[in-house]
């Protein structure tokens, strides 16, 4: 059926989603489900059926929609019937259905065919008589746009089939020919895009001053190519970017896999993404690296826009409100913002690295950017898909057992535990120990995870809506023992509270919706509004894994103290949040077409946290009460448009001019009480009070044109001018230029293998990008709170210098050249994307001392170095079975990150962090170093070492950075039975980054207890009072991270739920882990800033999972 | 047809598309124009600088900078009056108290009961406290000049001498080498390599020359900046220039100010607290003057506690209750005549000594004035008689500058004189011997080093010597 190249399918009036639409493509032919037919006319034919229908000015598609849904038949047409702009006006009473269609498509020069109960529109191959008449002449008129952009399309050759009328259309993409009466054959053609036909009919019935109005759409002939990314500047197809553009659907990646947060959809999808968690904890931030580390104070997080709307992400916002209270025993992280946002709510994610992040979105796009697009509907009657998932999750594997020597003292005793480098004691027995994996001891239980979606789409031509809804509720593995549960209710008198016996709790409800309406005929308006409430909880029972992973536990203590200090606290963190957007497109003159996006996102969080009277280690403490508030507003507008000028030579300059701007305005408000009433778990009167504010802005104006030399070969160039608060307060504005190319070789004619590449795309980028000083780094600032009183003077006003500031600070700068291919091959079946990057960030800002002689002290921000990153990333996807029974695909992420210091000003020493870490020049940014264990003697010959026989070098040396150097990520994918069943596995490789072993060093230190322990390892643990050396590993992961068994269930069971389609899958994830880490997870880290630390966090958990999917 | 008129509407487009251009553009322009977007509010407790930048702002920075010198005067008159024979450090102090100075006398001492570092901080504390007096005298002759062009020039000069006190001050406790780093009101700062500490003494000479320029109407600048000047050319041992310059200065000048810290007020009212933990020391290091034993009134003291070692703590009385502190006095100026005088050979040396004791009076209390003329001579002091030799002369002299100028931070600088003008050995000049009540024995340095965070400072490179 080539007529058919690009069907669209409609089954009972709906839409089937888009990837059917590409199976059929590629297939080339229809395979139509049969539609479901009222009961009381399944005896009747199909074109028999009686309906009755009143329609009034409506296009072709949606009038033959409309008859379509009343007579309870499926749909078939093409893409010329759907883009046919004929407005079609009927009124039947209890007419057949033939008799209908016939009556809608009359003058149209398309026929309706009934088969196998799916009716077919279809052209028509005879003359219309009635077309033919004789001299009456009309005319057709139109725009040729492109399928992806909208943009129009100048230089397309327009001719109709038969006539010798042509026409080449003009700057605005418009043509218009004089033809006579009658149905006729239209062909488009352009360079570089499929060919397109079409068929119309100039008649009496859609005649508008005499001409009918045919408008083309185009689509570059490479699919890749022609994919749309969302852009700062608006939708562009990704021939125009010179860059790699990662992008993720959601929905696809959520059938296969188990995907709780965006951090999920992210993760091993991302060449170039580092993940690192801080724990296993539900609700836990992660901390997202993209292409390394560039900045020394500054954040090295990306950035997050959605739907166009910023959102505010920082890691230091995250961490700086209430959860992190002094008065609490354990510093809680607050969840993170990007995780809050629903990803059943998603329709793509595009992951922006290197120069196409700067030169978009400017100034504080150094670190890349993560642009979501939320799900959109389409016309149609209401589609809707409801999805439950119920899963559970345990600990992965269990900590290493631990050896206790016991013994008795020389001079007698009962048993004690008995070091081995404690002279006085003689060893009875060695015992393996580990209370974390004790029956009776382990603060672990499985947990479950359950959550439900629901979501409908749909609407008209005029009006399409999209609404999601979802819940979910996720109880993490902590829970307090019994033993300490039973000790409560012996001091307490009370059963203990539910919240204490499984304390770390997430719950999620949010909601979205997107609606879409025309604006007459030159423009759509989009309105976008998402909620997230988020309820988590947490308890210092976190600290249980570092306090008793190296502890012998005294069994007869039970009962008497607690098994885990502080255990009682609970932290609790309630978070509301929305973003509401308004995207507009309009196209007020041709040559202009306008995009406007205006939107805020509000994040409110109340934070408490709270140890109950009575509970601590000491049973008779006051307790504390801890509470804040934070509230954060983030305001998006973005105005832009992209103008398009015909060049000589056939060149295409488009220019795309606009203007954005980023204010964040944020309050968070603490207080804190040390006395808590008995039995009082709500807040009390509170003193502490603290008040914090803050309020950034970024404005910045773009300058972006693209010159098409040839439809293959495109140059980029661009300018944005940046400036705003992040700058500092009364600061300049800075400039980004950027320069890009983009090269199709594919489509050349000379170009020699055409048979083995699709598509071959070559592609070089250049941008500059910044990071921008602290809003008030550059200000000379003064205290005007004190006041001085001088001899016989009444009191004073004073003005104290606070901060010398520096009004030299300059913007960090971030060059990036990025070069790379795109490649598919062999009829796609391989796919190869690969990227070479180098990343230069000049001007580092650091917090720097002022020598005394200046002011007396103190310190400022000045620019004093030089940061590297460079690497190399490569996607590739391969598919060696490609059968409708059985196929099999498999794609595998690389990527390399060497990260490096290369200087720091003349007169900069190296600057210790004082936790180990440093920056030095030639080293990775945050190295870890330690004073080496350079050799060891066993003096006095008794197979131990002590700390007085181990030889530690004169100064610290470097060990390793805190980023992997390589990831890499295979997932594969098997599809049986026309992909009704379907099996997924994903992998993850991480080698390279440096873990420093906090939390397990005391489990090392009992490692020595081992009578076969080696000199090596007892030096290590001898020396470690005075070196953490041997409690720092380079590790590598790899990580069977995900796997899925996916059945789509007959049409029969999915009837039963009055569904369509209806899936089953089996999830897990986090199944295994093989690493060379002596902990239990080198993934999770405290630090959600730059730095690898394990203080004894919770691993990630290893999780199972049933879905089900149920659609219309 | 509707092709033929947008044909024809082509031609037409240009001019508008230009228009709409502009017009698209300007309301970019407005946008931001018009919400001052680029200035947003500062975060909270975070104030605009910028607020501050009229005479308002100009007379609160220079309020500030007055009470931050006399702060530092003080501290430094304490500090160096330790490491002198002055002052005995006779208790811990509690933590978090920056208290006992550096001295390689006592540091091993310290080193015993406080950690080895806390003489090392407090030498870096006072050194901090007078170079952030500098730099705030900076900020408030910058803010005066420019915001307040209206007020009195002989606030300016004020701030002007007290810059130069305080690099008197550097030069008469720390070695040669001392930067003296600038900073600019409203920008930048400059390092500077260290000076020797002759440049550091003609710096602060230049300082007051201006001081003396801008403060001619008033009699009290003048004043000031003359005993600074004699002080700094005495130092240099220029004596007939430093004699030339008080001159002028009359008996009874004296200029001093109260100065003492309550809640957030930087109240000017005393220096008491700031002697706690110390006691005035008598016969220090066998050396030492005998401050409390003499009864001298200008030296008298009285306990006012005990140390957690038992020791009894004598404060001086000059120090109790809201007497002043003396930065330069008309009795300075006597004293600085006094010296020039000794060394010439002219009899006027004693005879101007003998006038102190017995033309005028003295109450140690008074909050008004220390000494004042007439009154018939200082109760307890008879007039001195000539000791006959030279150098007992030089040591009749600088008793009695020890005792007029009784913890006002001179000793200290006095005791580095009589080493390098009067060649007097270090062991015969400072304390020595077994450090009292301690364990080990005084040093031998005389200079304190620049603390090591000043090598932060690309051009400094390290005490020049450490020589007297």
């Amino acid at each position: 059926m080539k007529g058919f190249a690009r069907l669209v399918i409609a089954l009972a009036g709906s839409t089937v989603p888009l990837f059917a639409q590409a199976q059929v493509t590629a297939k080339g032919q229809a395979v139509a489900p049969a539609a479901p037919k009222p009961a009381s006319e399944s005896s009747v034919p199909v074109m028999r059926r009686h309906i009755t229908i009143d329609l009034k000015r409506v296009t072709l598609a949606d009038a033959l929609l409309a008859v379509a849904q009343s007579g309870g038949v499926g749909l078939v047409h093409g893409d010329d019937v759907a883009s046919d702009s004929s407005l079609v006006t009927v009124h039947l009473v209890d007419v057949e259905l033939g008799k209908a269609f016939d009556q809608v498509l009359r003058g149209t020069g398309f026929v309706a065919r009934e088969k196998s109960g799916v009716v077919v529109i279809i052209r028509d191959a005879r003359p219309r008589a009635d077309a033919a008449s004789d001299t009456v002449w009309g005319g057709v008129w139109g725009q040729v746009r492109d399928s992806a952009t909208k943009k129009p399309l100048a230089g397309v050759a327009v001719s109709i089939r038969g006539l010798r009328a042509r026409y080449t259309t003009n700057d605005s993409g418009y043509y218009a020919m004089r033809v006579p009466f009658g149905a006729y054959l239209v062909d488009a053609r352009l360079l570089g895009y499929d060919p397109v036909e079409r068929n119309f009919v100039v008649r009496d019935s859609v005649i508008d001053n005499a001409a009918t109005r045919l408008d083309i759409i185009m689509r570059l002939h490479s699919a890749k190519m022609q994919e749309v990314i969302v852009t700062a500047s608006g939708t562009q197809r990704r021939l125009e970017l010179p860059n790699d553009i990662v992008t993720i659907n959601a929905d696809s990646v959520m059938k296969v896999a188990p995907v709780h947060n965006v951090t999920d959809l992210l993760e091993g999808r991302v060449p170039g993404l580092d993940v690192q968690h801080t724990s296993g904890v539900p609700g836990d931030p992660s901390r997202l690296r993209l292409r390394g580390i560039g900045s020394i104070t500054r954040d090295n997080a990306p950035i997050v826009i959605v739907d166009g709307i910023r959102l505010d992400v920082s890691e230091a916002l995250t961490r700086s409100s209430a959860l992190s209270s002094p008065s609490a025993s354990r510093n809680y992280l607050a969840p993170s913002r990007l995780d809050q946002i629903d990803p059943n709510s998603i329709a793509t994610i595009e992951v922006f690295k290197g120069p196409s992040a700067a030169s978009l979105y400017g100034s504080d796009a150094a670190n890349g950017v993560i642009v979501i697009t939320t799900k959109k509907g389409r016309p149609g009657p209401p589609q809707w898909q409801i999805s439950n998932t119920e899963g559970i999750s345990t600990l992965p594997g269990s900590f290493p057992a631990v050896l206790y020597r016991w013994g008795h003292l020389v001079e007698g005793g009962g048993p004690i535990l008995c070091p081995r480098t404690d002279y006085r004691c003689i060893q009875d027995s060695l015992v393996s120990f580990q209370a974390l994996n004790d029956a009776q001891l382990r603060p672990f239980a499985l947990g479950h995870r359950s959550d439900a979606t629901i979501s409908v789409s749909g609407g008209s031509q005029a009006l399409t809506y999209s609404l999601t809804g979802s819940g979910s509720q996720d109880i993490g593995l902590f829970r307090l023992p019994d033993v300490d549960l039973q000790r409560y209710q012996t001091f307490q008198g009370t059963p203990a509270p539910s919240w204490m016996k499984r304390p770390d709790q997430l719950t999620t409800w949010a909601g979205s919706s997107q609606l879409t309406t025309s604006i007459g005929s030159t423009g759509t308006v989009s309105l976008q509004s998402s909620l997230t409430s988020q309820d988590q909880q947490r308890s210092s029972i976190e600290s249980a894994i570092g306090a008793l992973e190296g502890e012998f536990v005294d069994r007869s203590q039970l009962g008497i103290q607690p098994l885990v200090p502080g255990a009682y606290e609970r932290a609790r963190s309630k978070s509301l949040n929305f973003t509401n957007a308004a995207n507009l497109s309009w196209i007020p003159w041709t040559w202009l077409p306008v995009t406007a996006t205006v939107g805020v996102s509000v994040d409110n969080r109340d934070d408490e946290t709270l140890l109950p009277h009575g509970l601590t280690q000491d049973i008779d403490s006051a307790g504390h009460f801890s509470v804040g508030t934070s509230h954060i507003v983030t305001e998006t507008v973005d105005v832009g448009t992209n103008i398009v000028n015909k060049l000589p030579w056939g060149m295409r300059l488009t220019t795309g001019v606009g203007m954005n701007l980023y204010s964040t305005s944020g309050t968070i408000e603490t207080a804190s009480t040390f006395f808590v009433p008995v039995g009082v778990e709500t807040p009390q009167t509170l003193g502490n009070a603290g008040q914090s504010t803050t309020h950034t802005t970024t404005i910045g104006w773009r300058v972006a044109p693209t010159l098409a030399i040839t439809p293959r070969l495109l140059l980029s160039p661009g300018f944005r001018i940046d400036g705003g608060s992040t700058s500092g307060q009364h600061a300049t504005f800075n400039g980004f230029p950027k320069l890009g190319a983009s090269w199709l070789a594919s489509d050349e004619k000379f170009f020699p293998l055409k048979k083995v590449f699709n598509t071959l795309r070559l592609r070089l980028a250049y941008g500059d990008a910044g990071v921008q000083p602290g809003l008030t780094d550059r200000l000379r600032l003064y205290s005007s709170g004190s006041q001085v009183q001088i001899t016989g003077d009444s009191v004073l006003n004073g003005l104290f210098l606070m901060s010398l500031g520096n009004t030299k600070l300059r913007p960090e700068r971030a060059r990036d050249l990025e070069g790379g291919f795109d490649a598919d091959l062999f009829d796609s079946r391989i796919t190869i994307t690969y990227s070479g990057y180098s990343k230069l960030v000049h001007d580092e800002i650091v917090n720097i001392p002022v020598a005394p002689s200046v002011d007396g002290g103190g310190s400022r921000f000045v620019n004093i170095g030089e940061v590297s990153d460079r690497g190399a990333e490569v996607g590739l996807g391969f598919e060696p079975v490609r059968t409708p029974q059985f196929t099999w695909r498999v794609n595998v992420t690389f990527s390399t990150n060497a990260n490096k210091l290369v200087r720091l000003a003349a007169d900069q020493l190296p600057i210790d962090l004082g936790d180990g870490r440093r920056i030095v020049p030639g080293y990775p940014l945050f190295g870890q170093w330690a004073k080496p264990v350079v050799g060891w003697v066993d003096r006095n010959a008794d197979g131990i070492i002590d700390s007085t026989e181990v030889l530690l070098g004169d100064s610290a040396t470097y060990l390793g950075q805190p980023q992997p150097k390589y990831n890499a990520s295979l997932a594969t994918t098997v599809g049986l039975f026309h992909g009704r069943v379907t099996l997924n596995a994903g992998f993850t490789y991480q080698d390279g980054a440096t873990q420093f072993n906090q939390g397990g060093a005391q489990a090392l230190l009992q490692a020595a207890n081992d009578p076969h322990a080696s000199l090596a390892t007892q030096a290590a643990v001898a020396a470690a009072n005075q070196t953490p050396y041997g409690l720092i590993q380079t590790v590598n992961t790899l990580r069977f991270n995900s796997f899925s068994l996916s059945v789509a269930m007959p049409s029969r069971i999915a009837a039963a739920f009055r569904a369509r389609s209806m899936s089953l899958a089996i999830l897990g994830s986090n199944l295994a882990l093989r690493t060379n880490y002596r902990g239990l997870d080198p993934n999770v880290n405290a630090f959600v800033g730059d730095g690898n630390v394990d203080t004894g966090q919770l691993p990630q958990p290893r999780t199972f999972s049933l879905s089900i999917r149920l659609s219309n | 047809m509707k092709i033929t008129e947008a044909k024809a509407s082509e031609s037409r487009r240009r001019p508008r598309r230009r228009i709409v251009g502009a017009a698209f553009i300007a309301l970019i322009a407005t946008l931001a124009a018009c919400h001052d977007l680029l200035n947003p509010p500062l975060p909270a407790g975070t104030q605009d600088p910028s607020t501050f930048n009229n005479e308002a702002g100009a007379l609160s920075r220079y309020n500030t900078a007055v009470a931050e010198a006399w702060v530092a005067f003080v501290q430094f008159a304490r500090t160096s009056g330790t490491l002198t024979d002055e002052l005995h450090v006779a208790e811990l102090p509690p933590v978090g108290v920056v208290g006992d100075p550096f001295d390689e006398r006592i540091l091993t001492e310290l080193a015993a009961v406080n950690g080895i570092n806390s003489a090392n901080d407090s030498v870096a504390h006072i050194y901090s406290a007078i170079q952030h007096s500098r730099g705030s005298d900076a900020e408030a002759i910058g803010a005066l000049a420019k915001y307040a062009p209206g007020k009195p020039a002989a606030l300016r000069g004020e701030l002007y001498a007290y810059t130069a006190f305080d690099e008197i001050a550097l030069a008469d406790l720390f070695c040669s080498g001392i930067p003296l780093s600038t900073l600019d009101f409203q920008g930048d700062f400059t390092y500077k390599a260290g000076s020797p500490t002759a440049d550091v003494y003609q710096h602060a000479i230049a300082l007051l020359d201006t001081a003396r320029i801008l403060g001619a109407d008033s009699a009290d600048i003048v004043n000031l900046a003359a005993v600074g000047t004699g002080r700094a050319m005495l130092a240099l041992g220029d004596y007939a220039s430093a004699a030339q310059a008080v001159t002028n200065v009359p008996d009874d000048f004296r200029f001093g100010h109260l100065i003492h810290w309550q809640g957030s007020v930087l109240q000017v009212d005393g220096i008491q607290p700031l002697l706690a933990h110390v006691t005035v020391a008598n016969g220090e290091g066998q050396n030492g003057l005998d401050y409390l034993t003499s009864h001298d009134p200008r030296t008298s003291s009285h306990q006012t506690g005990t140390s957690n070692s038992g020791q009894a703590i004598f404060t001086p009385d000059a120090y109790v209750g809201v007497t002043p502190f003396v930065l330069a006095s008309g009795v300075e100026a006597r004293l600085i005549q006094a010296e020039a005088a000794l060394q010439t050979s002219d009899a006027s040396w004693l005879t101007t000594l003998n006038a102190l004791r017995t033309d005028g009076t003295f109450d140690v209390q008074a909050s008004d004035t220390l000494w004042h003329a007439g009154g018939g001579g200082v109760a307890g002091l008879a007039p001195l008689a000539d000791p006959g030799t030279a150098d007992a002369r030089v040591d009749l002299l600088f008793r009695e500058r020890a005792f007029w100028l009784f913890v006002t931070g001179h000793r200290d600088g006095d005791l580095r004189r009589l080493i390098r003008q009067y060649h007097r050995r270090q062991e015969n000049v400072y304390p020595t011997g077994f450090y009292q009540g301690g364990l080990s024995a005084y040093g031998n340095d005389v200079t304190a080093p620049i603390p090591p965070q000043e090598r932060l400072n690309p051009l400094f490179t390290g005490c020049i010597n450490r020589e007297p």
